[in-house]
């Protein structure tokens, strides 16, 4: 991989060039916040209220189809969360250097994303004031949740993945928050001097910081497999037709390391733009980014292949119906969506021109967001929709309180977002710094 | 300064270290800055880090709370579901796993936290930084 770009900059460029982006906002930063501010508000804040106080009715959830767009959003951002551990644990062991122009974005977006999905089982419950429920603590009554319910696994499962991509996130952006404080005056050198908590850069603490980072990433790989392993067996374990079958956490990994690449894309394209970051992130980098994003796209694509070859070999009438029914029945659109997003569109990036286009990689990724969400959409609903009677057969469409939540939850993101890239480094300055020195000798 | 050596270079920096070594310095006769974790110089100096053992203790008490919390909250409240054993240990495997790697990090972070002693909070502001470059500062003996 050439780094020529890179190379060409000195540390203290690197500083400048990096917390550039951190000076003062233009209008269209206010703007773009402004917008993301009112989606929240609107999307979470109200229609969430109105759907405390009047109760879950006000969605379109039913009998048969008690999941709905919330756990759809909810597998949809923890699946975004996962690329962000990918490039920063995964890719760190396996010493890919192109990862550290995007690890400190992806991080943020793994951490924000995490926030996000957390919200949903919470918006799901009917009594959300009730939510401590679910943790197992000493009670009057003497109850303890169930362990062998896939749904408590899920407790543990995302609460552990926000702890750990949490204290990754802040390690890793320690050494740069020390730059921060020396870059900065005023207020603010005290605020980011409290931040870095006195980090000096000596080598004793290098030394521990070295091996923090290693045991993180060697933590945070098999996490992130089993985290989406465990959603996926929120419906693998149930018996419903669709749900029922064992290639579900591998399937469910892929397309949640796919849709994470597509969103750091996303992401990625315009802040590099914006905050002048082309020196630092070259068009190499975005073209590793889409090469993983091809490859976890081929995998998705192989997996709907050979969910329709098992329930078609399985001979029982039910898989097969439901997988039939997916395909030419009343959910055709969300279906076809979903194909033509995930596993047509993608291969484009194929083509080397378009994998190193910058615009056609950003269109690319908004369609591969749409196809994703839309993927666990038909997973849950239309399996629900049709089981094995006809008599509990039934149909779903969102309400309004549905949508205007699910626009929400970007708003929040996005905000989080926004708010990240004006307070804290963007890029992990320490690691590219490493990186030109070992460039160099 | 005499007892002050500062490198604009990652090189001339790592070729006086080894020199100092030479003649005798040990890690805790000097106090080294570095903008970057340089390749090597952990090796210059022999003591490796302790926090692996953080990191185990973390590890091992993760795995045995799931454990025991999972056994001992079905033998207290017996609930049958689907006909299914009180005590399944594959179910109960899931969460000691990821209670595994839940305090497993968190001792880490603790660990490397006491091992660097931070939060430090002298250095909040500190007097002086050495910022892009690299730093050997002779620690005063003590006599």
């Amino acid at each position: 991989m050439t780094q020529e770009n890179t190379a060409k900059l000195t540390k203290d460029e690197l500083d400048d060039t990096i917390l550039y982006a951190m000076e003062k906002p233009t209008i269209w930063y206010w703007v773009a916040l402004a917008v993301s501010a009112t989606c929240f508000f609107f999307g979470i804040i109200c229609c969430w209220a109105y759907q405390v106080y009047t109760g879950l009715g006000v969605s379109g959830l039913n009998n048969p189809v008690g999941w709905g767009v919330y756990i759809t959003d909810f597998v949809f951002w923890v699946g975004i969360a996962h690329s962000g551990t990918l490039i920063s644990a995964v890719l760190f062991l396996f010493r890919a250097n192109w990862r550290c122009s995007f690890n400190r974005s992806a991080e943020a977006m793994t951490v924000f994303a995490v926030m996000t999905a957390g919200l949903f089982p919470l918006i799901h419950l009917g009594r959300v004031w009730l939510f401590y429920w679910l943790m197992p603590y000493p009670n009057q009554r003497q109850l303890w949740p169930n362990f062998r319910s896939p749904l408590i696994w899920d407790v543990f499962a995302v609460s552990t993945y926000f702890t750990i991509s949490a204290i990754f996130f802040y390690v890793g952006m320690l050494p740069d928050l020390a730059i921060v404080r020396r870059k900065a005056t005023g207020i603010r050198k005290w605020a980011y001097g409290v931040l870095s908590i006195g980090w000096k850069g000596t080598q004793k603490q290098w030394k521990h910081y070295n091996q923090l980072y290693m045991f993180l990433a060697a933590f945070a790989t098999p996490l992130v497999i089993s985290v989406h392993s465990v959603v996926s067996w929120d419906f693998a374990m149930g018996i419903v037709p669709g749900w029922h079958t064992t290639i579900f956490p591998p399937y469910f990994v892929a397309g949640a390391i796919f849709s994470g690449c597509a969103m750091v894309i996303t992401l990625v394209v315009p802040m590099r733009k914006i905050f002048r970051l082309e020196r630092v992130i070259t068009i190499d980098h975005f073209e590793s980014l889409a090469k993983l994003m091809l490859v976890t796209s081929i995998i998705v694509t192989y997996a709907y292949i050979v969910e329709f070859c098992i329930a078609f070999y399985s001979g029982n009438m039910f898989e097969a119906y439901a997988f039939k029914y997916r395909l030419v029945g009343d959910y055709w659109i969300p279906y076809w969506i979903m194909l033509i997003c995930n596993s047509m569109i993608p291969f484009v990036v194929f083509f080397k021109k378009v994998r190193r286009n910058l615009v056609a990689l950003f269109i690319i990724s908004i369609f591969v967001n749409i196809g994703m969400w839309f993927e666990r959409f038909n997973i849950i609903v239309i399996s629900l929709s049709r089981d094995f009677s006809p008599y509990s057969w039934g149909m779903y469409t969102p309400s309004w309180v549905e949508f205007g939540i699910t626009i929400g939850s970007f708003g929040w993101f996005f905000l989080l977002f926004l708010i990240f890239t004006k307070t804290l480094p963007i890029v992990a300055i320490t690691e590219v710094k490493e990186i030109i020195s070992a460039e160099h000798h | 300064m005499s007892n002050e050596f500062i490198f604009d270079s990652e090189t001339e920096f790592i070729e006086k270290l080894k020199e100092l070594i030479k003649d005798g310095v040990t890690e805790d006769d000097v106090e080294i800055y570095a903008p970057y974790p340089v390749h090597g110089l952990d090796a210059m100096f022999g003591k490796p880090s302790k926090l692996k053992f953080f990191t185990l203790t973390g590890a091992l008490s993760g795995v045995t709370t799931g454990l025991v919390l999972t056994n001992y909250a079905s033998w207290h409240w017996p609930l049958i579901t689907s006909g299914k054993p009180i005590h399944s240990q594959p179910p109960f495997l899931v969460v000691s796993f990821e209670l595994t790697i839940l305090l497993g990090g968190i001792f880490s972070l603790l660990g490397f936290l006491f091992l660097s002693r931070l939060p430090n909070p002298t250095q909040i502001i500190p007097e002086k930084e050495y910022g892009n470059k690299f730093a050997i500062v002779m620690k005063e003996k003590q006599e």
